[in-house]
């Protein structure tokens, strides 16, 4: 076929409104009841089937968890269709748990977080990275310079959304509902970030960074960044944290990047810039979008479910903190009583790594330990398994509690609230019927 | 841009022809806003720049709600609200997206 790759984003970004009704015959908005009904969904179906090929440039299975739930065998085609939806601009797509289960999260069921919109992808031939600020000589590389120049290295790499979680604070607090799938470890490839850093020569003044990219925010205004965290020197030189190329030995999906993305693992996604086109070096904290205020910033100190915090009270977060998801089986399987069958997930902890793992069935009164592997290297997730055997018929819920290399276990309810609803780690569970 | 015409065109066609039968079920005009006093204030003013699902996911107190839009207007390029449109807003931001709100 022809160039197919003009098709829903651009016509999201062109008019939202126009294309949701020329797409599913909404008249405007996401109406889901609209959604629903035979003939809304009927035209969506058809429309895919014919040689327009939505599906071709569709992010990652962008379809509401109400549609995957009701409607079986509705798929786009080569996606996933058990995503889940928060926002289609801007795109915030989460995983359910049980897309979560490869040990190398492929592309379509990783998450998406987007603060702009979601650009025309830049060519490698136009697309420039530059270096300047803190440093000695400053530096503006090609996709070609970076991918031949420095020396290349493939990792396992979770990134998990500052907010995955959000879903369970009360009040709620502002941002998207993130509940358990806003991670994701896939295998990147590209180039230390620190090896950059060192051709351009750190000067004693660089303590952060401050990263640009060329997507755009949703107001259209060219002079304003979607976002622009960064992270401080110690963090960026990490050999793990890293440009990447590709995801899982292909070229980034433009929804995760293309054609070049930071992967700092262990911190808030937000840090890893998709779309990079400029690392500043900054002799301070970095004050773009996103870093101020009471954007990915933690209170200080414990307060209030729902308090006002004073922005000074709030200080800007590091890295994530130990958690786990339980990716097998699907919640609200049927099992037999009486027979062990298995039970499996994966686990992570920011910067630190993850060294027991253990299952309840009996809601924390009992703990069993699971067999937990090592990661595959650093800042990898890791697998763990264990055996269940439901004594009798009834419903169940498996809880899954993982604990750090510092000792730090998994809460089993929601820990301190905070403003914007960043770190919830309580425990995952999921429900079973045994018969 | 031929090819988006086409794109669209091609998309255009199919969906018509399909979606008759929708279009004679009224929806809600403001949709997926809950039906309420200052709806189409809200729908218009929010959705020039991202989708109401931003709205529809949160369940805010009017506090929240009042300090959401002091951001869209100091950080996020919104323009900027003659006060009686902004009470109209919160009002029914709080009112119909409050904190009892369940979520889409």
């Amino acid at each position: 076929m022809p160039k197919q790759d003009k098709g829903l984003i651009e016509l999201y970004n062109d008019d939202p409104e126009r294309a949701d009704y020329l797409v599913f015959g909404r008249k405007t908005g996401l109406d889901r009841r609209g959604f629903l009904r035979g003939a809304g969904l009927a035209s969506m179906g058809a429309v895919l089937g014919t040689a327009i090929p939505f599906s071709a440039n569709m992010p990652s299975g962008l379809i509401p968890a109400a549609l995957a739930e009701s409607v079986d065998d509705f798929r786009i085609e080569s996606k996933h269709a058990d995503m889940i939806v928060h926002n289609d601009r801007p795109v915030n797509v989460e995983a359910a748990a049980h897309l979560l289960d490869d040990d190398i999260t492929p592309a379509d069921k990783h998450f998406i977080r987007n603060n702009g919109t979601m650009p025309e992808p830049m060519s490698k031939a136009d697309w420039r990275l530059k270096i300047d600020g803190e440093v000695e000589d400053e530096l503006e590389l090609s996709y070609d310079q970076l991918k031949n120049e420095f020396e290349t290295v493939t990792l396992r790499l979770q990134l998990e959304c500052g907010g995955n979680g959000r879903a369970g604070f009360n009040p709620l607090p502002r941002g998207n509902p993130w509940t358990i799938g806003a991670i994701g470890c896939a295998e990147w490839t590209g180039v230390r970030l620190r090896d950059v850093l060192r051709r351009a020569g750190l000067k004693q003044s660089a303590v952060y960074t401050g990263h640009y990219s060329y997507d755009e925010h949703l107001s259209g205004d060219p002079d304003r960044p979607a976002i622009s965290r960064g992270g401080p020197i110690d963090k960026m030189m990490d050999p793990h944290t890293i440009i990447a190329l590709q995801m899982n030995g292909e070229d980034i999906p433009i929804e995760h990047g293309f054609p070049a993305r930071i992967v700092a693992p262990g911190w808030a996604g937000s840090v890893s810039q998709k779309w990079v086109t400029r690392i500043w070096l900054r002799d301070k904290e970095h004050d773009g979008p996103g870093m101020t205020g009471l954007s990915y910033r933690m209170p200080r100190h414990p307060v209030d479910p729902g308090a006002e915090v004073p922005h000074e009270d709030m200080m800007v977060m590091t890295s994530m903190v130990v958690k786990s998801a339980i990716t097998n089986p699907v919640a609200g399987t049927e099992v037999q009583a009486g027979r062990p069958f298995e039970v499996r997930g994966q686990a992570w902890a920011g910067d630190d790594h993850v060294t027991a793992m253990e299952v309840s069935i009996d809601y924390g009164a009992t703990w069993q330990p699971a067999e937990l592997e090592a990661p595959h290297n650093r800042f990898a997730w890791q697998r763990w398994r264990a055996n269940i055997t439901p004594p009798q018929v009834g419903y169940y819920e498996v809880w899954a509690r993982a604990t750090d290399n510092l000792g730090r276990s998994q809460p089993m309810v929601v820990p301190g609230w905070n403003p914007r609803g960043y770190l919830n780690n309580a425990c995952h569970r999921i429900h079973f019927t045994a018969v | 841009m031929a090819i988006r015409q086409m794109l669209i065109c091609g998309a255009a066609a199919a969906a018509l022809l399909l979606s008759a039968p929708a279009m004679a079920e009224e929806e809600y005009e403001f949709a997926p806003l809950p039906p309420g006093e200052g709806a189409e204030e809200t729908f218009y003013n929010c959705s020039a720049c991202h989708s109401l699902q931003t709205l529809t996911n949160g369940a805010y107190s009017r506090r929240v709600w009042d300090e959401i839009i002091d951001w869209m207007i100091e950080d996020q390029g919104m323009w900027e609200l003659d006060p009686e449109e902004r009470e109209i807003i919160l009002n029914y931001l709080a009112t119909h997206l409050g904190e009892d709100h369940s979520g889409s």
